[in-house]
């Protein structure tokens, strides 16, 4: 019966019930539609850098990355690290590429770039390089090595196709440079690394430069979920090289995607309060309103603990009704724009800036629904609380009196 | 046996720093059975000695006893439970639950007793014939009239059987003819269920149907004469 009352209220003034059930279902549907956008912003990055390019782990000499990528720290015992690589069940595709740091310079400019030697063949499986090829392509074994070029590199040194190029690179034992042919432009989604790094074939790279060095590999899992143990495993077997996951190689990946954290829980504070507001009102005002009747139902014999359950009854009504419309919205947005894409290039140039894609696909994770629900429906509750007392203080005979 | 008995009941309200004795040394009993009118022009305090005998409102002074239980002795919890069980009540307005109908209304205080569900419908279904109002049994409140809403009320008072009712001008807001009709109603059920009925009014007519007749003024009692039938 207390039930029956509770529901029964809820429709006495539907607009105010309404009212309560949008701010319900507003909640969830914007916490969870922030939180698939953050989700999907993280995937994109992970997706663009780690998965296509980084890879989860790599492995370099131990003075390689401290030495800002010096040529003359090559990986120790390569053929030991293929085996081990091909060996660990838990591998699902690795890389070698050769890394020279070098001026490019042309008649006219030049520019310090990273040369990488790369199989292009291999290299399919992690990072598509041939997919951003806007212009030419990377013929393999040619006199003068075919080179892959950033297009912004390009503008900015001039540089058209066939141009010949000198790629020459400070060595411990002297300099070290060959003459290469610029025979595609290709763009990424990191804008920095278009202005930074040429590609050529590693076996072009080995014939020019004579020492068939490699400097790194390049490790992608099968999964994720296992990263530092694999990591420590794989460590362990090649104690003479250097076992690094793609958040210590960029660490700005892994603060930025802190930020975002802290981004959301801010954002879901501003949502929690607006939420409580809400709530505390139209209860509040619901309360007030049948002030005779609850004096009533108190003199009559229904005690405080009943009143309460039928109020807070009231509000798991209503956030009951809310949650699945919530999750309704938060469905079709989410769907529609993991589809098409939400463009930040406008908003957001600084991002750009950052070498990341502005092109961002929300995508759910399933946490973020036990989260934000969990949250919302915790909130409301809460909120009831201060309504809840506030019946509870009314004294029957002044209630029924009230005129 | 007295259901009520009041030793020197006093109520002092303070309003805006005026000092207002509303009742002044009331020594009453009620026994059972009894059909009692209190009576008295607006202001003489009858509103405030039945909320003190119902349970509602402490008195500044004095004793209320309802079936040997010494009201002002009792925890607010444990008066919530003694209203419940033992005091029926009738206001003068606002006494349903707008969102349940007739038959709810009256099934719901049986439900907060925790009657069980064929106790329940036997008893509301006599009870709504008694006061007229079984053909209005699905009806919500607003589709009643002022005075079937208040037979109703009776209805609900009397369901959980309860020692006695409360009723504070059950009539006020009625035109002569309903008003007749629900004292007619309360006449027979207090005869026949031998329920006690106390209730309050300024009206003539409701006046000479009683059996009892406590007249207060200022306060206090000042003419108690029983009428014989
Ligand atoms: N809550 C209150 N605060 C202050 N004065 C009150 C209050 N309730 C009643 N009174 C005063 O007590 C007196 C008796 O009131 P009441 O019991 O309502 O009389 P009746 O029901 O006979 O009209 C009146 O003078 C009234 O103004
Ligand atoms: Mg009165």
């Amino acid at each position: 019966m207390i039930v029956k009352i509770g529901w029964n209220n809820i429709w006495r003034k539907k607009g105010r019930s309404f009212l309560v059930i949008l701010s319900v279902a507003f909640g969830i549907w914007v916490g969870l539609f922030f939180g698939a956008f953050q989700w999907g912003t993280f995937v994109q990055k992970m997706d663009d850098i780690v998965n296509r390019e980084l890879g989860h782990i790599q492995i370099h000499h131990p003075e390689f990355v401290d030495e800002e990528y010096d040529y003359n720290f090559p990986i120790l015992n390569p053929d030991k690290v293929r085996d081990v690589l091909k060996n660990d069940t838990s591998v699902s595709v690795f890389v070698e590429r050769s890394i020279f740091s070098a001026m490019l310079q042309t008649p006219r400019n030049q520019s310090p770039v990273l040369v990488y030697g790369v199989d292009t063949t291999a290299e399919q499986h992690l990072f598509s390089i041939t997919s951003m090829i806007t212009q030419g392509e990377m013929i393999e074994g040619r006199r003068a090595p075919s080179l892959l070029v950033g297009k912004s590199l390009a503008n900015k040194l001039n540089i058209t196709l066939g141009s010949k190029v000198i790629v020459q690179g400070g060595m411990l034992h002297g300099v070290k440079s060959f003459v290469g042919r610029v025979r595609g432009f290709y763009e990424s989604p990191n804008k920095m690394k278009d202005k930074m790094v040429i590609y050529v074939h590693k076996s072009d790279l080995d014939t020019k430069l004579g020492d068939g060095f490699t400097h790194e590999y390049s490790v992608l899992f099968s999964d994720l979920d296992f990263l530092q143990s694999n990591k420590k495993r794989i460590q362990s077997k090649l104690p003479m090289n250097q076992v690094l996951t793609w958040a210590e190689i960029m660490p700005e990946i892994e603060n930025g995607i802190e930020m975002t954290d802290q981004v959301m829980f801010v954002f879901m504070l501003i949502i929690w309060f607006a939420l409580a507001l809400g709530i505390v009102n139209t209860m509040l005002m619901s309360i007030l309103e049948r002030t005779r009747e609850l004096g009533m139902l108190m003199a009559i014999g229904m005690g405080r603990g009943r009143i309460v359950q039928m109020i807070f009854f009231e509000t798991t009504i209503l956030t009951a009704i809310g949650v699945p419309i919530g999750l309704f919205l938060n469905y079709i947005t989410v769907s529609y724009f993991g589809e098409v894409g939400l463009d930040l290039s406008v908003a957001n140039a600084a991002i750009e800036g950052f070498g990341y894609s502005t092109m961002i696909y929300p995508a759910m994770k399933e946490s973020f629904y036990y989260q934000v629900i969990f949250q919302v429906v915790l909130v409301s509750l809460i909120s009831t609380i201060f309504p809840a007392m506030r019946a509870l203080k009314l004294k029957p005979i002044e209630a029924i009196h009230k005129n | 046996m007295n259901v009520v008995e009041t030793q020197n009941l006093e109520k002092l309200f303070i309003d805006a720093g005026t000092k207002v004795r509303a009742v002044d040394g009331v020594s009453i009993n009620v026994e059972e059975g009894e059909f009692t009118a209190i009576v008295g022009p607006s202001g003489s305090g009858k509103t405030t000695l039945l909320n003190m005998i119902g349970g509602l409102d402490n008195p500044t002074k004095g004793k209320v006893q309802v079936d040997s239980v010494e009201l002002t002795e009792l925890s607010k919890n444990e008066l919530i439970d003694f209203r419940l069980k033992n005091i029926g009540f009738v206001f003068q307005s606002y006494n349903l639950i707008p969102v349940l109908t007739a038959y709810e209304n009256v099934e719901f205080v049986m439900l907060l007793q925790g009657r069980d569900s064929k106790e329940r419908k036997a008893r509301v279904n006599e009870l709504l014939v008694a006061v007229g109002i079984a053909d209005k049994a699905k009806n919500r409140p607003s589709k009643l009239s002022g005075g079937q809403q208040q037979r109703v009320a009776v209805a609900r008072a009397l369901a959980p059987k309860p020692k006695f009712i409360i009723a504070d001008e059950p009539t006020a807001n009625l035109d002569s003819k309903s008003a007749s009709t629900l004292l007619d109603i309360m006449q027979q059920l207090n005869e026949k269920e031998r329920i006690t009925f106390l209730f309050s009014t300024h009206d003539q007519r409701v006046i000479d149907r009683a059996r009892r007749v406590v007249t207060l003024t200022d306060g206090k009692i000042t003419e108690d004469k029983k009428v014989d039938a």
